[in-house]
């Protein structure tokens, strides 16, 4: 505390005195530029961070395309699996053409299971899904599967019975984050969601 | 010689001040020029990733959108300049073999639509309860296999980039995976 205030006097006592203004200007120079010099360091580390993450929301984003193409083979090779388990979810008979115009009922059978069920083995899990063709360290923590696959809505277009299914696929990927209460580096995943919504069509 | 002496009020720098002050000086405007100097480097070498980042994404666009599935194999690095930034790009694919693909699907055993429904309404009978649908869930196996052709591809993009008298190296490099389906 002393040496602060000493530190102090001096100050003073060498703006007071025009002879000894050199070291001052010197040490206020000194400081803003090293407070600049700060400044730029964080904004650099800050820009670093952003890149880093920006890196892992690509590759996640990437991945959850991927879960999405997977998906949409799925309702391509099993249209009518896919279209009977969306009007299940729906709660209505997927053989039953509603008049054009009116408003589906939704039978006491309606749940989203069926649905659910479909796109359960739509993922990158070696056991369930398809697993990822590229292994290793450096890969194994990557994963993509279809989250949520919801029934929208059914109606009757023309000679269409059309069934509308919203599907959200994850995408994760590893990332490094710094844990700001104990301020370490901790290993987590990056996730990124990609929503897609597509029309299953069955002719009356 | 008195007309050039420094009296004690109009003062001037004292020998020890001025070279205390040059040393402080010097030390500080080096060790901050160095600091300046990895700075602006390391500046550069996020914007390079900052571009290498959209690079990437617009290469991966393409090749999951607008090439038709048939078209995609495997390639070397091919590179390309823009910016000033140097860039080169690879794809590894790994067609996924049709007898590993089976789709797990539901069976619905349905009841006649046209006995109880209403069309008048719009109304109709309740689907069947869970219970009554045929379980557990069946595989579906190699439907997909049909002449052998692949109907899905698992994609690793990697892009490397490099400014001015660099070289292209791991640390600079980002990997992106995708799978493509024939659609």
């Amino acid at each position: 505390m002393s040496g602060r205030l000493q530190l102090l006097r001096w100050f003073r006592s060498s703006l007071r005195n025009p002879r000894a203004m050199a070291l001052p200007m010197t040490v206020i120079f000194c400081a803003l530029m090293s407070l600049m010099v700060y400044y730029m360091t964080r904004s650099r580390i800050e820009q670093k961070r952003q890149n880093l993450t920006q890196f892992s929301a690509l590759q996640a984003h990437f991945m959850a395309q991927g879960a999405v193409q997977q998906a949409l083979l799925k309702f391509r090779i099993l249209p009518n699996e896919a279209f009977s388990a969306t009007a299940v979810a729906r709660g209505l008979c997927p053989f039953y053409v509603a008049p054009e115009g009116a408003t589906p009922a939704t039978g006491a059978g309606k749940t989203q299971d069926p649905l659910d069920q479909f796109v359960s083995d739509v993922n990158s899990d070696s056991t369930l899904g398809i697993p990822l063709s590229f292994t290793g360290a450096e890969f194994a923590a990557w994963h993509m599967e279809i989250a949520k696959c919801k029934a929208l809505t059914s109606f009757t277009s023309g000679t269409e019975k059309v069934n509308v299914v919203s599907i959200e696929a994850v995408g994760m990927v590893p990332i490094w984050v710094k844990n700001h209460l104990t301020g370490d580096w901790e290993s987590s995943l990056f996730k990124d969601v990609v929503t897609k919504t597509v029309e299953i069509r069955r002719g009356i | 010689m008195s007309r050039y002496r420094a009296t004690s009020e109009s003062g001037g720098f004292s020998l020890v001040e001025t070279v205390l002050a040059v040393l402080l000086l010097g030390g500080a405007l080096a060790s901050i020029l160095s600091m300046v100097t990895t700075s602006v480097r390391q500046m550069g070498q996020q914007k390079m990733q900052a571009a290498a980042s959209g690079f990437a994404a617009g290469q991966m666009n393409r090749v999951l959108f607008d090439e038709p599935f048939e078209a995609v194999d495997t390639t070397e690095y091919t590179e390309v300049s823009l910016d000033g930034i140097r860039f080169r790009y690879k794809i590894d694919v790994v067609p996924i073999d049709n007898a590993s693909i089976s789709f797990k699907f539901d069976h619905f055993p349905w009841h006649d639509p046209r006995h109880g429904a209403s069309s008048a309404t719009g109304a109709e009978p309740s689907p069947p309860a869970t219970e009554e649908r045929n379980r557990p869930v069946t595989e579906l196996d190699s439907k997909s296999t049909a002449g052998g052709i692949p109907i899905l591809k698992d994609i690793l993009m990697t892009v490397q980039w490099h400014g001015p008298g660099q070289t292209f190296d791991e640390a600079n490099s980002l990997k992106l995976i995708t799978r493509k389906a024939r659609l």
